[in-house]
């Protein structure tokens, strides 16, 4: 023998709780503490009025993939900065294929290049999964943060090519400072092991001064 | 005047003029909504909805038997229970013998229910 | 009560039904909002006050689709029958002792008539619709309130036997002194009547015909539009017109002291609107067999118990009719509660 309902009015207690907390505690519209909408340790209603103010996000947002290329901002992308080699190893693990690279070709002699001429991106397949930039071995393609990216046109504004993907690294620095750190730490340490290797290469091959042959 | 010409009977024109003015309600912005709103007919959009995929047969089919069972059971009830609306207003004046009259009616009610109850008829499954 | 009276009448019901249907959906976004920690409307006018008629607004300025293979009359007539008797029933709730359109000696059956008539319009949508979200909904819909309506009626007869009678404005005198809601019967008829309400005007945790997580919206599938807007206007007015006949029949009606009458029902009504959004932002939906389960097997047998319940209570002297009262129905509840849900599946393999 059960009695039924006791929790049904629980339920109804915690829902009402919170109706009337919402009245007594909690900072509304105001802020907690300098630009601190609400504090980890505080009740109640709070809200952040999105369109004009915006939650910080956090750096490994993963939103849609954009290329990268060395220059500052306001700097155009040549193709000696442009980072990707067109390799294609993004475009293959793309779990939804989204990704589709064309191979840039040499003027004169018509052989490939390692440039893309063309990389695009359809918005409306990528998953957000951010394999391609897991993937790449040159640091070249990375997860943006934009997510605001409706509009009220579908069939070609959603179909991003280089120029809507290219991202200059001053950009990328700002955006994503951990990443970019990090990355900048391993370059720097795989740079320097590569100079140590090619002294002790040279070294090896130059016999040193005053050793007999 | 009116009133006296037809007695209680107003209570019942107050209900159809209502009825009659409640028609504007509806129709109004049905009308309204009918020059304003938009007209871009297309394949896709008058398709009948199911998830996105294309509808597989008529849903002008059969549907499960029970919701049979539970109306034959209403009709019952419903017809039952109406019974009971003269004998409750005059329930005051009958007395006691009146009481007992309708506790013997309510319970062939009742037996009625434990008979559909344990044939199943109250079982969805 | 002369011709000018009922003019004014139906003009008053005709211009504040609309308002009152559109208030009552920024009064339950904000309580829901309220109830999960969020503000709600907040954007159009102050406190979002003007949210209704921007919704209005939109619903005018959206197309009206109408489905390839669609019984087209059965789709454009459907809102429109919703809509009338959902206004209809507003003529039999008095406001005060001589406040009311139509003092019917048929009132409280002249109310579950028309509310009646809802369930056709809703089965008219759902098949005129010709899809099966629509017309799963219209069936659920059916079965759902024919269900309900047998508790539903058996406890306003036990109102009718206390108060002698069926009009409205009489059943709110007999209450003088004592509200219906404070005897055993009458708490337990509320109780029972509140949540057929529900089940009638299809609300939670009763609103399997519209459940949109499963559904799509059930009956309404397939509207848009103004049509769509006018199933919700109808939905609306019916848990306002539910709401005032709770109070009339349980709460005292327009009875109370220092307000006028029409304030008094006012705030009932409000109250058991409230209570009705409150429901909705903490129940879950029932299951299909089991709303069928808890109406038939449970409801129906407290029901039948509260019209002889009602009837010792009168007959006996008062501490011991009082008593009986409280007992013969507190011992079917607690029987038929057991009974009632269905039994769980048995797992034939727990270990999988």
């Amino acid at each position: 023998m059960q009695l039924y309902g006791v929790e049904l009015l629980r339920g109804l207690g915690i829902t009402f709780s919170h109706f009337v907390r919402t009245y007594v505690k909690g900072v509304g519209r105001k802020f907690a503490q300098g630009n601190v909408r609400q504090l980890p340790t505080q009740d109640g209603i709070f809200t952040v009025p999105y369109p004009e103010e915006k939650l910080a996000v956090p750096e490994r947002l993963r939103v849609l993939p954009f290329l990268i290329y060395n220059g500052n901002t306001g700097q155009p992308a040549t193709e000696e900065s442009i980072r990707c080699t067109a390799c294609g190893i993004c475009a293959k693990v793309c779990p939804p294929q989204c990704i589709w690279i064309v191979q840039a070709k040499d003027a004169v002699a018509g052989k490939p290049k390692p440039k893309p001429a063309e990389f695009t991106i359809d918005m409306d397949v990528c998953m957000n999964c951010g394999f391609c930039s897991e993937y790449c071995p040159f640091d070249a393609i990375k997860m943006g943060h934009d997510f605001e990216l409706s509009n009220s046109e579908r069939d070609k504004s959603h179909i991003f090519e280089m120029d809507r993907l290219l991202v200059p690294t001053e950009n990328y620095a700002k955006t994503h400072p951990g990443a970019w750190a990090e990355e900048e730490a391993k370059r720097q340490a795989a740079a320097a092991k590569k100079a140590a290797t090619a002294a002790a290469a040279a070294a090896a091959a130059k016999p040193a001064p005053g050793t007999p042959p | 005047m009116i009133e006296e010409a037809i007695g209680y009977k107003i209570n019942y024109l107050a209900v159809l003029l209502l009825g009659l003015a409640a028609v504007v309600v509806p129709i109004l912005p049905l009308v309204l909504a009918k020059f304003i709103a938009p007209k871009k007919p297309s394949q896709g959009k008058s398709e009948p909805y199911e998830c996105g995929v294309p509808s597989a047969g008529d849903p002008w089919g059969q549907f499960r038997i029970q919701y049979y069972l539970y109306a034959i059971a209403f009709v019952v009830f419903d017809v039952e229970v109406l019974f009971l609306f003269p004998w409750a207003i005059v329930f005051k004046q009958v007395g006691i013998a009146g009481f007992v009259a309708m506790v013997v009616f309510v319970a062939v009610l009742a037996i009625g229910l434990v008979y559909a109850w344990r044939k199943g008829a109250l079982e969805w499954d | 009560m002369g011709l000018i009276g009922i003019l004014i009448g139906v003009v008053l019901i005709l211009a504040l039904a609309p308002v009152v249907m559109m208030y009552a959906t920024w009064m339950e976004r904000k309580t829901i909002a309220r109830m999960q920690d969020r503000f709600g409307p907040t954007r159009v006018g102050r406190y979002g006050l003007l949210q209704p008629l921007a919704d209005g607004v939109k619903m005018l300025t959206k197309e009206d689709i109408v489905p390839r293979g669609a019984d087209r009359m059965a789709h454009t007539l459907a809102p429109i029958v919703i809509v009338i008797p959902a206004l209809l029933l507003f003529a039999v709730i008095p406001l005060g002792p001589k406040i009311i359109l139509a003092d019917l000696n048929t009132g409280l059956l002249f109310f579950l008539a028309v509310s009646s008539v809802e369930t056709l319009a809703i089965f008219m949508a759902g098949w005129g619709s010709r899809s099966k979200f629509s017309l799963l909904g219209a069936i659920r819909s059916a079965a759902q309130i024919i269900a309900y309506e047998v508790p539903m009626v058996l406890n306003l007869a036990v109102v009718v036997m206390m108060a002698g009678s069926m009009s409205t404005a009489e059943i709110v005198q007999a209450q003088t002194g004592r509200w219906f809601l404070a005897t055993p019967w009458g708490f337990a008829g509320f109780a029972v009547f509140f949540i057929c309400a529900l089940a009638e005007v299809n609300r939670t945790p009763f609103d399997l015909p519209e459940a949109e997580s499963e559904l799509v919206g059930g009956f309404h599938t397939e509207y848009s539009g103004m049509k769509f807007a006018l199933f919700y206007m109808a939905e609306y007015l019916s848990v306002f017109a539910v709401s005032a006949l709770g109070a009339t029949l349980f709460l005292g009606g327009w009875m109370g002291p220092i307000l006028p009458g029409w304030a008094w029902l006012l705030i009932k009504t409000y109250g058991l609107v409230f209570v009705m959004i409150w429901i909705r932002g903490t129940w879950p939906r029932f299951r299909i067999d089991q709303l069928m389960a808890f109406a038939w097997k449970c409801l129906l047998p407290v029901s039948l118990a509260n019209v002889l319940a009602a009837g010792v209570w009168y007959i006996l002297p008062a501490p011991w009719g009082a008593l009986t009262c409280t007992l013969l129905l507190a011992a079917t509840f607690l029987i038929t509660s057991q009974l009632w849900i269905p039994k769980a599946r048995r797992v034939e393999n727990p270990a999988l």
